[in-house]
């Protein structure tokens, strides 16, 4: 018969007892512990089996065919996982992908200790406020003020009140510089051990001509008022501007939302993220990377850049643009206009002057061009349905030809039909505009005269709930001069 | 009682040990589990390797005893 082993007996009473001492002191952080110490368990559970396996075979009792049974291997695999994901919750693992979980999913492991910061330094009317890497937020506002002001908490996770004191010794908030530089320190690096266990929320108030350089890790940035330039850089932020009087750079590894509204100079965005919602831009925008959201974009005066791994977009002035993954809707926009993928795109534009190229690898192309004298139209798609829609005045010169697919004309006796090789078409007419090209590999082409409904812009964006004043109107549509 | 009796009866008790090790040393921040999971592979090679030259060891004595 098999002798029953020892080590399950003696791990249940240990369990018990780990129960009951969380029971009887409930100060005392178990999970903590077990967290960092579980290994420890395997340590202890193999070497108790060795160890009673050595005392069988030394006093000659017979041995068991397998030290541990199919049923403890089962149990011990189930205790690694529980193990690493509550070390990876903890936020003490470096090796897997849990340890990114961000702070807030945390609250049930482990306590929370919050610390008030507070520093001023007086400085100069138009510092350059530096702000040194750090996890949390940040709130910037401008006053007239003459100092540097940050008030706010740091929230320090730890196993006891001691070391969470010990740690916020160790990451005091300071100031320093002079009165054109400052430097704004929360030392959270100095925190021996992991640092995602220190996080600070700053709310900073600068002198009105301050201009801000922010390096953040993980957390959101809020500025308003500055006059001078906004440069942050961050590993995940959000990022909300409004009212800045120089240019803005963002660049960014992961974002919720980059919002910037009422901006005197340039926007540069960089990096990865979601949303953009840009608005009242008075200088040009670069957007460089991968943004996968709904980007808004409302009137921005000067060129308009956008550059993705397989996509890039300009135009001189956009007022009204909506873009979501693989769909592009604008209206009101000066060209020259621009765009060129190696992707699919469902595009539609209206209101645009100057002059239009796409050319795309596939899509559904939707061209309203409504303003006289019409825009020079030089687009493609590969694969798609295009529609244009001319003003019944417009003067133009139109080759429209697809190579596979139907070419309806819906416009006059101005455009005459003929057929290209032996599934295509051809849709031809002059009357002395610019020229208008368009074509398709795939699909069928539709020219159409223009309808009232076609003149109003397709988006409309509401302005901002956050911006309390309400923004310049959007220009009406003005035809642009050839 | 046999060689390789004893050799399969540590052996997994010695792996458990081993992984225990392996991840106290990946927690404590000094080596990751990443890099020293092979440790197991070599382990186990080992100790079936011992139970193979064990049980050889065990069929020559028996046919050596047969043989007398």
């Amino acid at each position: 018969m098999r002798r029953a082993s020892l080590v399950a007996p003696l791990l249940l009473i240990g369990i018990g007892l780990l129960f009951l001492a969380r029971n009887v002191f409930p100060e005392l952080q178990l999970l903590d512990y077990l967290a960092k110490y579980w290994p420890l368990l395997l340590v202890i559970w193999g070497g108790l089996r060795l160890l009673e396996i050595l005392v069988w075979a030394a006093s000659s009792k017979p041995l068991p065919a397998r030290g541990l049974s199919s049923g403890e291997w089962v149990l011990i695999v189930f205790l690694c996982f529980v193990g690493v994901s509550l070390h990876a919750v903890r936020g003490f693992s470096g090796w897997l992908p849990g340890s990114r979980i961000e702070l807030g999913g945390l609250d049930i492991f482990g306590e929370s200790y919050d610390y008030p910061l507070s520093a001023e330094k007086a400085t100069g009317k138009a510092p350059r406020v530096i702000i040194e890497t750090f996890r949390g937020n940040a709130r910037i506002t401008a006053g007239d003020v003459g100092s540097v002001k940050v008030t706010g908490h740091s929230t320090i996770r730890s196993l006891d009140q001691s070391s969470a004191d010990r740690s916020n010794t160790q990451a005091p908030l300071e100031i320093d510089g002079d009165d054109n530089l400052v430097r704004i320190h929360t030392w959270q690096n100095r925190v021996s051990g992991n640092n995602r266990r220190i996080s600070a929320d700053l709310d900073i108030v600068v002198p009105r001509g301050a201009s801000i350089e922010a390096h953040g890790r993980s957390g959101d940035f809020d500025i308003s008022g500055v006059k001078g330039a906004v440069e942050i850089s961050s590993d995940n932020a959000s990022v909300r501007l409004e009212d800045i009087g120089g240019n803005v750079s963002v660049e960014t590894r992961g974002s919720d939302i980059l919002r910037a509204v009422k901006i005197g100079g340039s926007v540069d965005l960089k990096g990865r993220g979601s949303d953009i919602d840009l608005q009242d831009i008075a200088g040009p925008v670069t957007i460089n990377g991968t943004f996968t959201g709904n980007s808004q974009l409302h009137n921005l005066t000067k060129p308009l850049r956008i550059s993705t791994g397989y996509t890039d977009f300009s135009a001189e002035k956009v007022t009204d643009m909506r873009v979501t993954l693989g769909n592009l809707i604008g209206s009101d926009l000066t060209g020259p206009i621009r765009m060129t993928s190696s992707r699919s795109w469902d595009v539609s534009l209206s209101n645009f002057s100057n002059s239009l190229d796409i050319n795309l690898n596939g899509g559904d192309v939707d061209l309203r061009p409504g303003l006289l004298p019409l825009a020079k139209m030089d687009v493609h798609s590969r694969t798609g349905r295009i529609q244009l829609a001319l003003p019944q005045t417009a003067k133009f010169d139109l080759n429209a030809s697809s190579s596979r697919g139907s070419v309806d004309n819906e416009f006059g006796d101005l455009l005459k039909l003929e057929p290209t090789g032996r599934r295509g078409a051809t849709l031809r007419g002059s009357n002395g505009g610019p020229p208008v090209n368009i074509s398709t590999d795939n699909g069928q082409i539709v020219v159409r005269t223009a309808s009232a409904g076609d003149a109003s812009p397709t988006v409309r964006i509401a302005p901002p709930a956050a911006s309390p004043k309400q923004i310049a109107p959007s220009r009406p549509p003005q035809p642009v001069e050839q | 009682m046999s060689a390789r009796a004893l050799l399969l009866a540590v052996r997994g008790p010695v792996m458990l040990v081993t992984l225990g090790l392996l991840m106290a040393a990946d927690q404590l921040d000094r080596v990751s589990f990443s890099r020293t999971w092979p440790v197991l592979l070599i382990l186990l090679g080992l100790f079936k390797l011992g139970e193979h030259l064990s049980s050889q060891d065990q069929t020559a004595d028996q046919t050596g005893g047969t043989g007398a």
